[in-house]
């Protein structure tokens, strides 16, 4: 039977974890990831989940055994985030190269310096090339229910990719929401037994990572480019059967609402959230405006974006992400999307939330009303990009936020 | 590392054989080589091998031959304790509790970029067999020095000498409380056989640290490796014991120790000391040996 608990982003990541049953979790904590852990832990001491728990000596530690699990046939899950997510970098690369299907968690959090304990995507943004699917979450529902068809995703055959599962820093993470949490026999049914080949089996010996020459080395990366534009497909699949049988909406590679507006929000994460309140109370006030949620960011679904924006004027795209010498995401790889499409929207950028900074209601219906007006820095062609609530006489040379330093004594 | 020997002309010094279970790309001479051999036979069947990036990783593996016959992963430089760790307890949730998995790795993917995954699978005490095979060099990027190479002795990037003493690993090792820690050399074949065959019964976190001589790095002609290695032990250099649930013993005592002087004379990276400072390292090694009885 189908429970509605109450259940923070961290507790419903554990609960799906739970019902997912991977066999090794090699785990090295961070925050705000930890509770999570902490959550998995004492399900395996319990006896609840039949699980190896790993406490490793790092992050980079972790990433490391869950790929060496992975190669000995396990279902693998871990988590981390910012600091530690960065440290995993070289074996991110080991676990796709070596198309391990192991589900992470990425609570993300803003990337020192300077420090921050706070949510932005920073992090997962990063690591986008590394091979992985990238899905990101709006609400603890969607964590759940995420966690639960990655596993089903990433051992699909016509997959075996590594993927990570993004959700908010404290925002999503220590927030509780309720939460319909599926039985658990319907889990096992619809997840099956873990199909995770072990390319490291002593009845079938097999060396793996040979030297590879140059006229091999595309051919690998080629296979899992042909992945990744499978899982374009996968994905959505996974996600109407999961509605189907636990009877949810079903996910995919975006989500629209109130579709055919001349403005698109489109954001991803927690900001999805407040876009959704600020559009209903702007077609209140007869603005015609829309929502495209980026729910999977890798594979990025550059062909059901064009088709959901064909018609629209106007697209904000609401970056919680920074690259200095570069642009949001969402503004690149939408205007990308949208290039050679005949009287293609125009596409304006807000950078918002770094830090765990708030992105109000209130803000995005006044960046949304801005746009639709054209106003600055909305009007201009070349760089139509405004940093949400920035305090311009917070940046000057002399002042100490200008640069990460603090009073001492 | 220069190019490798093509296969046909493996040499197979008369001292050490290739079993079937491995055969190498190895350079002439290789000590890392006979540390290997026997590891696979000693271990083999039923193992899983992970080798972090080093000459064995190189010489283990071609594009798309393996040395190896049985399962082996060419890893990350300083992780292969990390992933022998997830790849034992895939192996125990899958009921394969009998599969030895085993890190055969060099000196630098050991104590100094791998020491962080080193101490922490030791800490955890895993049930994992750590090989290092010590040729005192970083040898895979043409010999630069590491934490293990002996104080004095030349490399590409310590010119003049290395300024420190040589990292004691297996001490540092013994320190975790891990079950089972031992040396050995390829000189003393019957005594590595007998370490393996005691590491393969413990259960646990097991260290092996095996001298293997590298001819190009330590300058002396490579028909000369068994030679070298056995006047590492004979002169006290290098000491055989073992540290078997924390109860030290010597498994090989020179009858009267060489002086240290005829082992530097044998290699080219000690030829520029002066007898004083050959003289320091003998008094080194002498109040080494005071500490054992």
């Amino acid at each position: 039977m189908d429970r509605v608990e109450l259940l923070t982003g961290n507790e419903a990541a554990a609960r799906a974890v739970r019902l997912s049953k991977p066999q090794v979790i090699p785990t090295y904590p961070i925050t705000p990831q930890s509770p999570m852990l902490a959550s998995i832990a004492g399900d395996v001491a319990a006896g609840v989940l039949k699980a190896e728990f790993l406490n490793m000596e790092s992050d980079y530690a972790a990433m490391a055994a869950a790929v060496g699990a992975s190669l000995g046939g396990a279902r693998v899950f871990t988590a981390t985030n910012s600091q530690g997510l960065l440290f995993m970098a070289e074996h991110l690369y080991t676990a796709s190269g070596s198309r391990c299907p192991i589900v992470m968690a990425v609570v993300n959090r803003a990337i020192s310096v300077p420090h921050s304990r706070y949510a932005d995507h920073n992090d997962a943004l990063a690591v986008s090339r590394a091979g992985w699917m990238q899905l990101f979450c709006e609400d603890a529902q969607e964590i759940l229910e995420t966690t639960i068809q990655l596993f089903k995703i990433c051992e699909d055959p016509r997959v075996r990719l590594p993927a990570m599962l993004c959700y908010e820093s404290f925002i999503h993470s220590n927030t509780a929401e309720g939460v319909v949490v599926p039985a658990a026999a319907a889990v096992d049914q619809f997840l099956g037994q873990p199909r995770v080949e072990a390319l490291l089996d002593p009845a079938a010996p097999r060396a793996l990572n040979p030297p590879t020459p140059p006229e091999w080395y595309t051919e690998f990366k080629f296979a899992e480019q042909q992945a990744m534009e499978t899982a374009l497909r996968v994905i959505p699949e996974v996600g109407a059967a999961y509605a189907g049988a636990f009877g949810t909406r079903p996910r995919g590679l975006i989500e629209t609402a109130q579709p055919g507006g001349r403005c698109v929000l489109a954001s991803m994460g927690s900001i999805v959230k407040t876009a959704r309140r600020a559009i209903r109370e702007l077609q209140a006030e007869r603005l015609s405006v829309s929502l495209l949620k980026v729910r999977t960011y890798r594979p990025f679904p550059a062909a059901a974006i064009r088709e959901a924006l064909t018609g629209a004027e106007v697209i904000v795209a609401v970056d919680r992400n920074s690259a200095s010498g570069s642009h949001g995401v969402l503004y690149d790889e939408i205007r990308s999307a949208l290039y050679g499409m005949p009287d293609p929207p125009r596409v304006v950028g807000v950078i918002a939330g770094l830090g765990g900074r708030d992105v109000t209601v209130r803000q995005i219906k006044e960046i949304t009303r801005r746009a639709l007006k054209r106003e600055p820095p909305f009007d201009r062609n070349d760089e139509p990009i405004e940093w949400l609530g920035l305090d311009r006489g917070r940046v000057r040379d002399e002042s100490p936020q200008a640069r990460p330093l603090a009073r001492t004594g | 590392m220069p190019a490798p020997t093509p296969l046909p002309t493996i040499p197979r010094s008369r001292r050490f054989s290739l079993p079937p279970v491995m055969q190498g790309t190895a350079c002439e001479g290789c000590g890392a080589l006979p540390a290997a051999d026997l590891l696979a036979e000693m271990l083999g069947p039923k193992m899983a091998v992970i080798c972090p990036a080093s000459c064995a990783a190189t010489f283990s593996l071609s594009y798309t031959n393996a040395s190896w016959k049985v399962p082996f992963v060419h890893w990350i430089f300083e992780s292969a304790p990390a992933a022998a760790t997830g790849l034992r307890h895939a192996y125990d949730a899958r009921g394969m509790r009998d599969v030895h998995v085993v890190c055969f790795a060099g000196d630098s993917g050991t104590l100094d970029i791998g020491f962080q995954a080193l101490s922490g699978a030791a800490s955890r005490n895993e049930n994992i067999l750590y090989v290092c095979y010590d040729n005192e060099v970083a040898m895979n990027t043409q010999g630069q020095a590491t934490s293990s190479s002996p104080v004095r002795a030349r490399t590409p990037t310590t010119p003049s000498g290395v300024p420190t003493l040589k990292k004691d690993a297996p001490r540092i090792m013994a320190a975790h409380g891990i079950p089972y820690v031992a040396t050995a050399a390829v000189s003393h074949l019957a005594d590595y056989r007998a370490k393996l065959r005691r590491a393969a019964r413990v259960r646990g976190f097991r260290y092996l640290h095996v001298l293997s001589p590298c001819p190009i790095a330590w300058g002396y002609p490579y028909e000369q490796t068994i030679e070298v290695t056995r006047a590492a032990v004979e002169t006290g250099m290098w000491m055989l014991y073992e540290i078997d649930h924390g109860r030290m013993k010597l498994t090989y005592r020179p009858r009267r120790r060489r002086p240290v002087k005829e082992y530097v004379a044998l290699q080219r990276r000690f030829a520029h000391l002066s007898p004083r400072e050959v003289q320091s390292m003998q008094r080194h090694v002498d109040e080494g040996w005071r500490t054992v009885r």
